[in-house]
């Protein structure tokens, strides 16, 4: 739910507030093998199962300096509410003694997350000319502390944010094309570490930087035919080695993503959209080499047992519907 | 000088704040008049103030788990892997759980 009011009785100047609300229905812990459901950020764009409620005020300006000339700030605050989730339990060997697994698992099924606050500062150019338009935005956001029952958990560094949008429209009925392209980049998180017996956990900047930058350029046309816009559309997404996806505080895998397909818009009248989507998508991730059973770990300050991921190449199908509807 | 600055600066965000007023009840622009004086493009100026505020809620509704990379080991090796597709794979709680 969200609700924008902006104010246009001042001469180069308009300021408006916004309020976005999540109220999610879904589930939040998953068990056994449905915990595979949660798939990577990359490939779908809704990775979550279930969460607290969220609300998020904004506050912005909009500066138009000529009619199509805009420059826009603004600051927004997210608010996460707590929610729960299975609680870790580490992966017994195979034949493992069952009253071993017994004493070792943790009693309490569930446990509680509470996920960091959110501040986020935008600053955009957008300007039209003739047939082109261009849009480029920047964005910082700052979180805090997500805490695990209580305790601070993890810290996400400060992350930034660059996107370009433009589209040019052909003469005659030859339709619309749209480029964008963003870059994503994140400074070092915050991680929990035994500090001293009386400090005991707290966080710190980690030693190892965990983030990785992600790069990725879109590429669409639209041939009108009456109501209906349809035409090719193509992506390539890049990230470039292991990370946390700064977004969804997932760990994600280094990786190449190519995308090709259809798109189509349905305006049947003013106030109504249609939209689908029909893609085929390729990823190649690149082996993740573990030296015997092993790998260097500059935290823990030694080598910890690991093993050897292969390169994966996968291919698939993905589709979406969507209606948009104008009151 | 300081104090000169300031009052300066005060001076300065006033006239650019009240002198447009006066001129903006002088237009009909549906969408606004911009600083030099024309109408604002209307679905672009919508569309811009949609993108800012998008863009200022990045993390609304994308709360995930924190997979910590101590963790890695559990939920990150794909099933597919798995020598023996039969047992449970080794992600998510322990067994008393399911």
């Amino acid at each position: 739910m969200s609700g924008t009011a902006t104010y246009l009785g001042i001469q180069g100047m308009q300021p408006f507030v916004s309020l976005n609300a999540n109220l999610p229905s879904g589930k939040s812990a998953l068990f056994g093998n449905a915990v595979n459901a949660r798939m990577d950020p990359d490939l779908v764009d809704v990775s979550t199962f279930g969460e607290g409620y969220n609300v998020g005020p904004s506050l912005g300006f909009n500066f138009p300096i000529t009619g199509s000339l805009f420059i826009t700030t603004s600051v927004g605050y997210t608010w996460h509410g707590n929610f729960t989730r299975e609680t870790e339990s580490p992966a017994f060997p195979a034949g493992t003694d069952p009253q071993v697994i017994a004493e070792l698992t943790p009693l309490a099924p569930t446990q509680t997350i509470s996920p960091g606050q959110n501040v986020a500062y935008t600053a955009a150019v957008n300007y039209q000319i003739g047939r082109l338009t261009a849009g480029l935005t920047g964005s910082t956001t700052w979180e805090t502390a997500t805490a695990i029952d209580r305790i601070k958990s993890f810290q996400p560094g400060l992350r930034y944010l660059l996107a370009l949008q433009s589209s040019f429209t052909w003469p005659e009925k030859f339709g619309r094309t749209s480029l964008s392209a963003s870059f994503a980049h994140s400074n070092r998180n915050r991680v929990k570490l035994f500090l001293d017996e009386i400090n005991a956990f707290g966080l710190v900047t980690e030693f190892l930087d965990s983030n990785s930058n992600v790069y990725r350029v879109g590429l669409e046309h639209l041939f009108p035919v009456g109501d209906l816009q349809i035409g090719p559309t193509g992506s390539v997404l890049y990230r470039d080695r292991n990370g946390y996806n700064a977004d969804t505080l997932q760990f994600v895998p280094p990786k190449t993503r190519w995308s090709a397909g259809l798109l189509a818009q349905f305006a049947p009248n003013a106030a109504m959209t249609l939209n689908a989507r029909f893609e085929r998508v390729w990823t190649h991730e690149n082996e993740n080499p573990a030296t015997d059973g092993g790998k260097i770990d500059p935290i823990a300050g030694g080598v910890i047992p690991s093993s050897t991921v292969p390169a994966i190449s996968g291919a698939g199908w993905q589709t979406s519907f969507g209606l948009n509807i104008k009151m | 000088m300081t104090r000169f600055l300031q009052l300066c600066g005060v001076a300065a965000t006033a006239s650019s704040i009240l002198l447009p007023l006066g001129a903006s009840a002088q237009n009909n622009c549906t969408a606004g008049t911009a600083a030099n004086g024309e109408c604002v493009n209307a679905s672009m100026a919508a569309s811009v103030v949609q993108t800012a505020v998008i863009f200022s809620q990045s993390k609304i509704s994308l709360t995930a788990y924190p997979v910590l990379p101590s963790l890695d080991r559990l939920y990150r090796y794909p099933n597919e892997l798995n020598p023996s597709q039969l047992p449970r794979t080794p992600v998510g709680p322990g067994p008393f759980f399911e």
